[in-house]
């Protein structure tokens, strides 16, 4: 019993601390953006790809974890200027993003190939192999609690990047954006640039998410991102209620929390002898409710008021 | 201070365009260094199109706005806000809730400067920020570290009032910041408006509905009528002006047309 919640933790940190990261992305672009972001899905697999063929490729895996994460910062400079320039809207540029990373993906995986034509030039999974990569480092014996250390600490880095990139005068800036565009707007900052710019650094910790995921499983997989945006915000939400967001502080960790407890919810629902193929069904099944709690309180609270 | 040279805009109702509405016809308008103008005017006159045209979230058909001897007519909004201050007819609308009255009042102080990466809270500037919140009298320099979401639609006025004027701007702009509020809370932020404007003498342009509000205060009165400045007097001559004789300035173009 107690070597099964051993497992059930170590387990949920090890995928936990990596997608902490996707979601504290995506609480950039909905909660602090307010920016309903699709290119998620796209940019964490894009990350993930990245950083494996760059590995195959004899990359020094602590810079492809970097370039993952820059390409995603691509991405959502790329959906930012179609919905800021072209004036698309935002549910549709960030579906345009992540349709179009799709071939992308595919192209970026099969570039360690060497295939004499263009149309085979792609893959649709790469795999580490007995490349290097940052869970390489040795600290401890332990595998897995090797690779809890070492993603809790790019996490910590990311989160403190996150606090004070957002307390600067240019991260209010994107804050205020994504509150009030008119009063953002009056008190001279420009809009555009902030949205831009706060979807690249959302989709950066998505890219750094891919990479770090890819390499925790040692392949990097096409359709790795699918189902990222709604693990994402499950994560996000569960962590909201459980922990608060009373200050910004307070609402960052909230989200990490958030992220690993919902690892746990699965992995017991795993232990219990849930079979992986309807692993997307429990997702959909948790957020709905997670979504559903607070309505419920609310419920709750009438009745009682009823009652007296 | 202000000029606005032959200023047209106009909005298409359908899309063939067979169906125009002409907000702003032709207007010419020129306000001097330290003028209180009080614009009124019935609803569809432009009053608020003028406005907009003005802080650059509109931009006109033809001709110029000129801004202290700049032609700003290419700058953006977020370009012409180092020369505005503004206060919105919604309360919600001039602050951002989610954030603290601190962090609020720390980007209005910063509104002309480059954004950088800088730390955005200085320490030297709590005590100034809780001086001049004082000055309201709402008990606002207690609540610093509040979120603006919880204070009342009055309170945020005032506080909108105070991040517009914070960092003197060259015009001071007010659409209608009363009209949501109650009408004692109304009059309380209308006075503190008066207030600032007088001690600091800055240029402002007020719209409002209200006729008595718009002899009471400022230098100037201009009445606007289906786009075009029907009526404009400014100095002793607005002073000595009553509700009845802006009444029926108001009623002769109404004749006109029927």
């Amino acid at each position: 019993m107690l070597e099964t919640i051993k497992y059930i933790i170590i387990d949920a940190l090890c995928m936990g601390l990596p997608y902490a990261l996707l979601a504290l992305g995506i609480f950039v672009s909905y909660r602090i953006l307010d920016f309903s972001d699709l290119t998620c899905e796209g940019s964490f697999t894009l990350g993930g790809a990245v950083c494996v063929s760059g590995i195959i490729l004899g990359i020094n895996p602590w810079l492809t974890s970097i370039l993952g994460g820059v390409s995603g910062f691509a991405c959502g400079i790329f959906t930012g200027l179609l919905h800021t320039k072209l004036k698309i809207p935002a549910l549709l540029s960030g579906i345009i993003t992540m349709t179009a990373l799709f071939s992308i993906n595919l192209l970026v995986m099969g570039i360690t190939k060497n295939s004499s034509s263009f149309a085979q030039a792609f893959d649709t999974v790469a795999y580490v192999g007995d490349n290097k990569t940052i869970f390489s480092l040795s600290i401890f014996k332990n595998r897995n609690m090797n690779a809890i250390f070492i993603s809790a600490v790019i996490v910590f880095i990311m989160v403190a990047f996150i606090y004070w990139f957002f307390g600067t005068e240019f991260g209010m800036s994107i804050r205020a954006t994504g509150m009030n565009q008119q009063m953002a707007r009056s008190q001279g900052i420009n809009t555009t640039i902030m949205i831009i710019i706060g979807l690249g650094v959302g989709n950066f910790l998505i890219g750094v998410s891919g990479a770090l995921t890819a390499q925790y499983t040692m392949s990097a997989k096409s359709d790795m991102g699918t189902g990222a945006l709604v693990i994402g915000l499950a994560s996000i939400i569960l962590g909201e209620s459980i922990f608060g967001k009373r200050s910004f502080k307070n609402w960052i960790i909230s989200v990490l929390l958030g992220s690993i407890i919902y690892y746990l919810i699965i992995g017991i629902a795993i232990n219990l002898g849930l079979p992986t193929f309807l692993l997307k069904l429990l997702y959909a099944v948790l957020i709905i409710i997670i979504l559903v709690i607070p309505f419920i309180k609310k419920l709750l609270k009438k009745r009682e008021v009823k009652a007296c | 201070m202000l000029k606005l040279e032959n200023i047209t805009k106009t909005f298409d109702l359908t899309e063939n365009k067979a169906d125009i509405r002409v907000a702003l016809d032709n207007i010419s308008l020129e306000i001097d260094d330290g003028e209180f103008v009080t614009i009124i005017g019935g609803n569809g006159s432009g009053k608020s199109t003028l406005m907009n045209i003005i802080s650059g979230a509109f931009s006109a058909d033809s001709g110029k706005v000129i801004i202290d001897n700049e032609n700003v007519n290419n700058l953006k909004e977020h370009k012409r806000a180092k020369f505005l201050g503004r206060v919105f007819q919604d309360p919600n609308m001039g602050t951002a809730g989610n954030m603290s009255i601190l962090e609020n009042m720390e980007l209005a102080y910063k509104r002309n400067t480059q954004k950088t990466l800088k730390w955005g809270f200085k320490k030297e500037h709590y005590n100034c920020f809780k001086e001049s919140l004082s000055k309201l009298n709402l008990g606002l320099e207690t609540r610093l570290e509040q979120k603006v979401k919880l204070l009342s639609g009055g309170q945020r006025q005032a506080l909108t009032l105070l991040m517009a004027t914070i960092k003197k701007p060259k015009i001071l702009l007010l659409d209608e910041h009363t009209a949501a509020l109650d009408p004692k809370t109304a009059r309380k932020v209308l006075t503190l408006t008066n207030d600032i404007i007088t001690t600091e003498k800055i240029t402002t342009i007020m719209i409002t509905h209200n006729m008595r509000d718009a002899i009471k205060y400022g230098t100037r009165l201009i009445m606007m009528y289906d786009g075009k400045i029907i009526f404009d007097v400014k100095g002793e001559e607005k002073s000595k002006l009553t509700g009845e004789e802006l009444l029926d300035k108001f009623d002769e173009q109404e004749k006109d047309i029927i």
